[in-house]
């Protein structure tokens, strides 16, 4: 009945670099989508660059969650899927509604709105 | 100091990195860009672990799976064909459910990868595919628009200098993100906290009890309205001294006039991930649950609106939908086809 585990997680040794590591790394991302949501002129790629950023906050939440050992995290992380799966919804109905309009995915196009 | 002058020489080499790539140009340039990217990865994770985690292992998985992360991250935003950068992006998914998975949220790695991966990008890939029947696309070579970048170096600048900031703070705070994290995550505290979850449960408990003790009718409710009576025990361990664990006895009983017997739980029969998040969700957030709900409706009313196509209507249609008579007293047939302006 009674196992000779250690005080500890097995894992726990290890985690203040995995949660350090992956917090980098979503500074990294998110300041990568920031770049791409600068940078590219086409329509989807920059909605695509926002699910990058997206993603960034959901690892964010999901390391600092396990650093407080508080699900609140994991649970947020359910609400940005959420919140990310109704952005995609109407950005791409808004893409192909311009689309449409002007038969170019070029943000360009509508640099100038006048109707 | 040391590991800030890194970091920030990591994130200026970085910056400049990713303006090279972000431009169209020579083949050896890209190289050699792409190079010095990842050595700027490699100087921010350096930098930052080195006080986050000095010395110790398991840092090597979060760092594979971070430089599979973000070079394809960096690669959906360089590539010139928006279907290449959709697929990296999904590169991006699958590595960061990876970290998910070493930060022990199972359930929410696999739920990244379907919702996500599976649905999220394959609406993108459809609506790629809707657009690229356009005229102006050439055979040999992507579109203008894909392939020029726009004003790469302000957008590297705003972008990396809020890098910066981040990953400063993480690095400054980085004492007391490792004190906090080991200090709550001793077994201790963990199974503390899981016997906690399981007490809220009762009809999971009443079950477990009838998998270990067949025809139990569940367990007793003790005098304080709990119905688990969590105790401690010391084990001395030769190697590493004394021994803290957490155990948690129940009273199961039996219909009839058979007597009760004493259960005891040990940590591995505690929840797992899926129905803890599952209990938090339901138990601490029924409010944002229900607003996700109509946040997710709302958006699929926007897109059927958004998306359709406008046919505008002449009085005739429009009074004959409303189930009233027409107001033209001409021939019905040459009216009908009217209003397709």
């Amino acid at each position: 009945m009674i196992a000779d585990a250690p005080i500890v997680f097995a894992a726990t040794a290890a985690l203040p670099g995995a949660v350090g590591g992956v917090l980098l790394v979503s500074a990294l991302l998110f300041a990568i989508g920031m770049v791409g949501f600068l940078t590219r002129r086409n329509m989807i790629i920059m909605f695509l660059s926002t699910e990058l950023m997206f993603q960034a906050a959901a690892l964010a939440f999901i390391a600092f969650g396990r650093m407080h050992l508080d699900l609140s995290g994991q649970v947020m992380v359910i609400f940005i899927l959420t919140i990310a799966a109704a952005e995609a919804a109407l950005a791409l109905g808004l893409v192909v509604l311009l689309y449409r309009r002007r038969e170019t995915l070029s943000a360009e196009a509508w640099s100038e709105l006048q109707e | 100091m040391i590991p800030f002058e890194t970091l920030y020489t990591a994130t200026v080499i970085g910056a400049v990195a990713m303006v090279l790539l972000l431009k169209p140009g020579r083949r050896a340039l890209r190289l050699v860009a792409a190079i010095a990217g990842l050595g700027a990865f490699g100087g921010i994770l350096v930098a930052g672990l080195e006080r986050l985690a000095p010395a110790e292992p398991g840092t090597v998985l979060p760092t594979i799976f971070g430089a599979i992360a973000v070079i394809s991250a960096v690669r959906m935003i360089t590539l010139s064909r928006p279907v290449l950068a959709a697929l990296h992006f999904v590169l991006v998914v699958l590595a960061s459910s990876a970290m998910f998975l070493l930060l022990q949220a199972e359930f929410m790695a696999f739920a990244l990868i379907i919702v996500y991966a599976g649905a999220i990008l394959i609406t993108y890939l459809f609506v790629l595919m809707l657009a690229r029947q356009s005229p102006t696309e050439t055979a040999e070579g992507p579109l203008d628009y894909d392939s020029l970048p726009r004003e790469p170096l302000a957008a590297c600048t705003v972008g990396f200098v809020m890098l910066a900031s981040i990953a400063g703070a993480i690095v400054a705070d980085a004492d007391s993100i490792r004190e906090t994290t080991v200090a709550e995550n001793t077994r201790l505290t963990a199974a503390l906290d899981g016997f906690e979850d399981l007490e809220a449960m009762p009809r999971l408990l009443d079950r477990m009890a009838g998998e270990a003790f067949p025809g139990s009718t569940g367990v007793e409710i003790g005098e304080d309205g709990r119905r688990l009576r969590v105790r401690e025990l010391e084990i001395v361990d030769d190697e590493t001294g004394v021994e803290r664990r957490i155990y948690a006895d129940a009273t199961v009983l039996f219909p009839g006039g058979e007597p009760p017997v004493e259960w005891t739980l040990t940590d591995a029969d505690l929840p797992g991930n899926t129905r803890l998040v599952g209990m938090k969700l339901v138990a601490s957030f029924p409010i944002s649950l229900e607003l996700a709900g109509v946040i997710l409706l709302m958006a699929m009313f926007g897109a059927v609106v958004l998306a359709r196509r406008q046919i505008e209507l002449g009085e005739d249609e429009r009074r004959a939908a409303a189930g009233l008579g027409r107001l033209s007293v001409e021939d019905p047939d040459t009216n009908s086809t009217g209003g397709t302006a």
